[in-house]
Formats: C-alpha cells, sequence, structure tokens
C-alpha cells in the first residue's frame, strides 16, 4: 500500500514537471499558430473568391455564419461572389472548407483547409483535382456520383468524399435561401467547367 | 564514445536492421520533405529522451519506468508538434497525424529502454542522434526514390523544411508510376533497401 503511493507520488511528480513545461511552451506557440490560422483563411478566402471581387466585406448572418461578400467596385454595389466556411463531419475528423460561390450560388471554387482523414485516402480531398471539380456546380449537382450528383467520390474514401460534398451543399443552400446577403441578379460570366476531369 | 554515435547510422540502423519505427516509415515517405521532416522531429525528440531519461535513470522506480519514460517522450513530441504548427505550417500539415504518432514510435521508447536507463548522458546522447540520423537518412532515401518515380518531382525545402519547392525531375513528358507512392510502393522500396543494406554488411 505504502508502495503504491510512493510510486503514484513520483509519477505525479514527473507528470507536473512535464505539464509545467508545455503550459510554458503553449503559451509562447499559441500567438503563432493563431496568426498562421487567420493568414490562411485569409489566403482560402482570396483563392475561392471571383477574380473580380476586390473589396470584401465581412458578415455575420443571424445564426453565426460569417460570409465575406466580395464587390466588384468600390461603391459596393456590384456583388462579385461570396466566400464561408463549410464543416462536415468526416471519417475521422471535422473536414473544414472554404468555399467561394458566385453570385448566382454556383461554386466559383473550394478549399478544403483542415482535416485529419485517413492519410492516403481521405486526405486526398485536400488534391486540386477533387476540388476543382466542384467549380461552375449549381446546388442540385452538388452531390457524389454515388448520391447521384457530379462530384466524383475519391477511391477509397467515399465519407471524406461526402463530408465536403455534402457540407459544401448545404452552405450552398443557405447562402442561396438568405435575406441577410447583399444580392445583385444572375451574371452571364460563366466559369469554364469543361476541364473537370471525369476520372 | 564515437561508436555510439556511428553504430545508429548503417550498423545498427533501427529501421534496416533493428526494423524498428516500420509504421511511420512507410506511411510518410511519399515525398522527400515529408521523410526529411518526419526524420528531423524524430531526432530531436529521440536525442532530448535519451538525455532526459540518462538523467533520471536513478530516480525512477523501475516499476513505473515505462509510464514515465512515456511521459517524457509525450512531452517532447507535444513541444514538436506546437513548434512545427507554428514556425513550418505546411508541414505540420503534411505530416499530420504521424507527429503525434511518434510517442508511440518504438525507436524512441526502445532506446530509451535499451540504452538509455542503462547508460551515461553523453552516450545517451550520441546514441539517441545516431539513431535518429540513421532513422532520417532511410526516410529520406526513400521519399526521393518514392517521389520521383511515383510523382516525377522531388520537394525539397531550404533552409532544411522553411521554404518548401518542388523540382520536376521526370520532366512533364513522365507518366508517374503512382504505385510507388501508394503503399505497396513504401514495402517495396523499403525491402530493397534492406536488401542493399544486407549485401552491404556482408562483404
Amino acid at each position: 500500500m505504502k508502495n503504491i503511493v510512493r510510486l503514484g507520488v513520483i509519477l505525479m511528480i514527473y507528470a507536473g514537471v512535464a505539464g509545467a513545461l508545455l503550459g510554458w511552451v503553449y503559451t509562447k506557440t499559441a500567438p503563432k499558430i493563431e496568426e498562421q490560422a487567420r493568414m490562411e483563411r485569409q489566403q482560402a478566402i482570396k483563392e475561392v473568391m471571383p477574380p473580380d471581387a476586390k473589396v470584401f466585406e465581412e458578415k455575420t448572418l443571424s445564426d453565426g455564419t460569417v460570409v465575406v461578400v466580395g464587390y466588384a467596385d468600390d461603391a459596393k454595389t456590384q456583388v462579385a461572389g461570396y466566400a464561408a466556411e463549410a464543416v462536415g463531419t468526416g471519417f475521422s475528423s471535422d473536414v473544414r472548407t472554404m468555399v467561394g460561390f458566385l453570385p448566382d450560388f454556383r461554386i466559383n471554387a473550394i478549399k478544403v483547409i483542415s482535416q485529419n482523414e485517413t492519410p492516403g485516402l481521405g486526405t486526398h480531398t485536400q488534391d486540386e483535382w477533387f476540388q476543382k471539380q466542384f467549380s461552375g456546380k449549381t446546388i442540385d449537382e452538388l452531390l457524389v456520383n454515388k448520391d447521384g450528383g457530379k462530384i466524383q467520390a475519391i477511391t477509397g474514401a467515399t465519407i471524406s468524399s461526402r463530408a465536403v460534398t455534402n457540407s459544401v451543399r448545404k452552405l450552398a443552400e443557405k447562402l442561396s435561401q438568405s435575406t441577410e446577403l447583399p444580392k445583385t441578379a444572375p451574371q452571364t460570366a460563366a466559369v469554364d467547367s469543361t476541364q473537370t476531369p471525369q476520372n | 564514445m564515437i561508436k555510439e554515435f556511428t553504430k545508429g547510422i548503417l550498423k545498427e540502423n533501427p529501421v534496416l536492421v533493428q526494423a524498428l519505427g516500420l509504421c511511420p516509415t512507410l506511411a510518410v515517405t511519399s515525398t522527400a520533405y515529408n521523410g526529411i521532416g518526419m526524420g528531423i522531429a524524430v531526432i530531436f525528440v529521440l536525442t532530448m529522451s535519451n538525455i532526459i531519461v540518462s538523467l533520471i535513470k536513478k530516480t525512477v522506480p523501475s516499476k513505473i519506468r515505462i509510464p514515465i519514460f512515456i511521459t517524457v517522450i509525450a512531452t517532447f513530441v507535444t513541444i514538436v508538434k506546437l513548434v512545427m504548427a507554428a514556425y513550418t505550417p505546411a508541414l505540420s500539415k503534411q505530416l499530420g497525424i504521424f507527429i503525434p504518432l511518434i510517442v508511440v514510435n518504438c525507436i524512441i521508447l526502445g532506446r530509451a529502454e535499451a540504452f538509455a536507463s542503462k547508460n551515461g548522458v553523453l552516450a545517451s546522447a550520441l546514441d539517441g542522434l545516431g539513431m535518429g540520423i540513421g532513422f532520417t537518412l532511410v526516410l529520406f532515401v526513400m521519399g526521393t526514390i518514392r517521389e520521383i518515380l511515383g510523382s516525377g518531382t522531388l520537394t525539397l525545402g531550404f533552409p532544411l523544411l522553411v521554404n518548401p519547392f518542388t523540382i520536376n525531375v521526370l520532366g512533364n513528358g513522365y507518366n508517374p508510376a503512382l504505385l510507388m507512392i501508394l503503399p505497396p510502393g513504401g514495402f517495396l522500396t523499403l525491402g530493397i533497401l534492406m536488401w542493399l543494406k544486407q549485401l552491404l554488411l556482408e562483404k
């Protein structure tokens, strides 16, 4: 009995020292990590926004969704596109995707910004060919091919593919029906979707 | 003393001879860059944990040595993870789950148990450094072979890991042998390296 207590106390001391050290390292690195995440978000927004969006404005909808509205002119009269984050539950993690919309809520581009899916399978959601096929898709087309849509799921990673596709679709539905966003009449500018890989 | 350092590089190479830490070896070596990144993280964790384990070996009751060793290792792994996320976010993303998995990499606990808990600080540090470098070399060679054949490219960082860049080694006309960056390619490459090591050591 006495021995168990002694061993427990020794282990506790080691764990305590380790914990204190980690706490110190954490406070040193946390601001830097946050800054990286913020920069990455900015970068992702820029990448998915239609190219004619010049002025960005952040809007928070009543349900808490943060949407970045891109305007083509400084006076903010002509909406060029939107960007917002979609979160889907994948195989082993939440898959977060930055989604860029055209003014008519077709997809301009998407970028998977964080996921912890199975390496070699679900991680392919970050591959260019997978993300590229979203460009130009309308809401109705946003389903993986197994579910009758036009998004080719990744072999061996249907759950991860579905997580991305369905979260993007949900976001598209929400934004297109939202009355809180500034909107302009659908434009004629079309996105070239002919290069979508078919395999 | 110098032998403690050099033995890990070829003669007792953790991967090719001891066959330890095969999981990360096979999993992260789809590019040369990932191989170096994983290797450097392991060098750091292994050297530090060997030093600490050697320093505290007298105060550690043998009944609870494994939880204490694991605490030491896990602490250094977490430090590596936080520092990587703060300063090399691209690499941290690439290596993802493999960094936390260093905790259960049997090379590290293996060296703590088999060497550092029985030897002096300097010898343990050299042992950790040597084993770590041996591990890194194998990962780098595997990553290079697999990436060149499997993607036709070579990804390196300068300096070391900070600014990753990709060289198109085999040109755009090359049709990549996808198999090489998939798991079978890992096993094939590892098998060939083990065979080459055997040829070298038998001489």
